[in-house]
């Protein structure tokens, strides 16, 4: 009798850890998002200093505020999410959405501001990230 | 009696932890930390590159065109970090997930033994339209190599 008791709860304990679903883990993207914000800063102070044509400043800034919108849009997507949990499949492939994002963005914001400044809004890179953006708020939608 | 079911139900335990053991060990996910570190490495390489085009005497077009270059290899990095968020959260048997990581080191090494020379050295294989060519085929060979192992 009591070894069955046993083996009941402990499959009962098993399922119940397999299917442990979570929330994101919010307050790391808040760190993640402060971090690139700060590198957007940073990159718009040197690109004030740098002795850049004008419209090669322009684009710049241009950039960095189409960067900070990016940020806010991914913030965006975790604010929604916060208070959903997942199971432990998807709430891993969120995390490393939003990981890849934040580190190629802070990777961009650290370029030289003369080679940042020659980049366009067409660069594949961007177009990628968009699309990854995408991506991220449809799998968001479709995983609550 | 008690004695008999309590020493029943520690075998009963024991098998099941035994099983779980075995099972956690078998199956495994992607390193992703470790491919992260290869990824912001690469990316640090990248950067270093653009700094010596930047400080090089190539004219303004010049420099435009490398930093063409070093943009596609932004998006290169980042494919493959897309590519294995496909994997993100799944539990593949030990030999799979060590081919996935092995063809992510592959072509994180191939991007950086690309970018990881002098400013002159890159520029010459970079702005030479077949040996560019030559080289993204390549990094699209490895990057779907990747993907397959990712989906099989």
């Amino acid at each position: 009798m009591v070894s069955r008791v046993v083996a009941v709860m402990m499959v009962l304990l098993c399922c119940v850890g397999c299917s442990q679903r979570r929330a994101i883990a919010v307050n790391e993207f808040a760190a993640e998002s402060a971090n690139t914000l700060r590198a957007a800063a940073t990159m718009e102070e040197r690109i004030l200093l740098a002795e850049l044509p004008a419209e090669n400043q322009k684009q710049a800034l241009a950039t960095t505020r189409m960067i900070r919108n990016s940020v806010k849009d991914v913030d965006e997507i975790i604010d929604a999410l916060a208070s959903t949990d997942f199971d432990p499949e998807n709430v891993v492939r969120l995390e490393s959405s939003f990981r890849t994002m934040y580190r190629h963005m802070q990777a961009t914001l650290e370029q030289p501001p003369a080679v940042f400044a020659t980049r366009g809004f067409d660069a594949e890179e961007f177009k990628q990230w968009e699309s990854q953006l995408d991506a991220m708020l449809q799998a968001a939608k479709s995983l609550r | 009696m008690i004695a008999a079911q309590l020493r029943s139900a520690f075998v009963i335990l024991l098998a099941f932890t035994l099983m779980s053991a075995t099972g956690c060990a078998s199956r495994r996910g992607v390193d992703f930390a470790g491919i992260a570190e290869q990824s912001t490495a690469t990316l640090s390489d990248i950067t270093s590159l653009e700094n010596r085009i930047s400080e090089s005497d190539y004219t303004d077009e010049g420099k435009s065109e490398l930093v063409q270059r070093t943009t596609r290899l932004r998006a290169m990095t980042l494919g493959i970090d897309i590519a294995l968020i496909a994997a993100a959260g799944r539990q593949y048997d030990q030999q799979r997930s060590q081919q996935i990581n092995a063809a992510a080191e592959i072509a994180h090494r191939h991007l950086q033994s690309f970018i990881n020379r002098p400013a002159d050295l890159f520029a010459r294989s970079a702005l030479t339209a077949s040996e560019w060519s030559a080289f993204e085929s390549r990094a699209d060979a490895l990057l779907m190599s990747l993907q397959e192992r990712i989906e099989q």
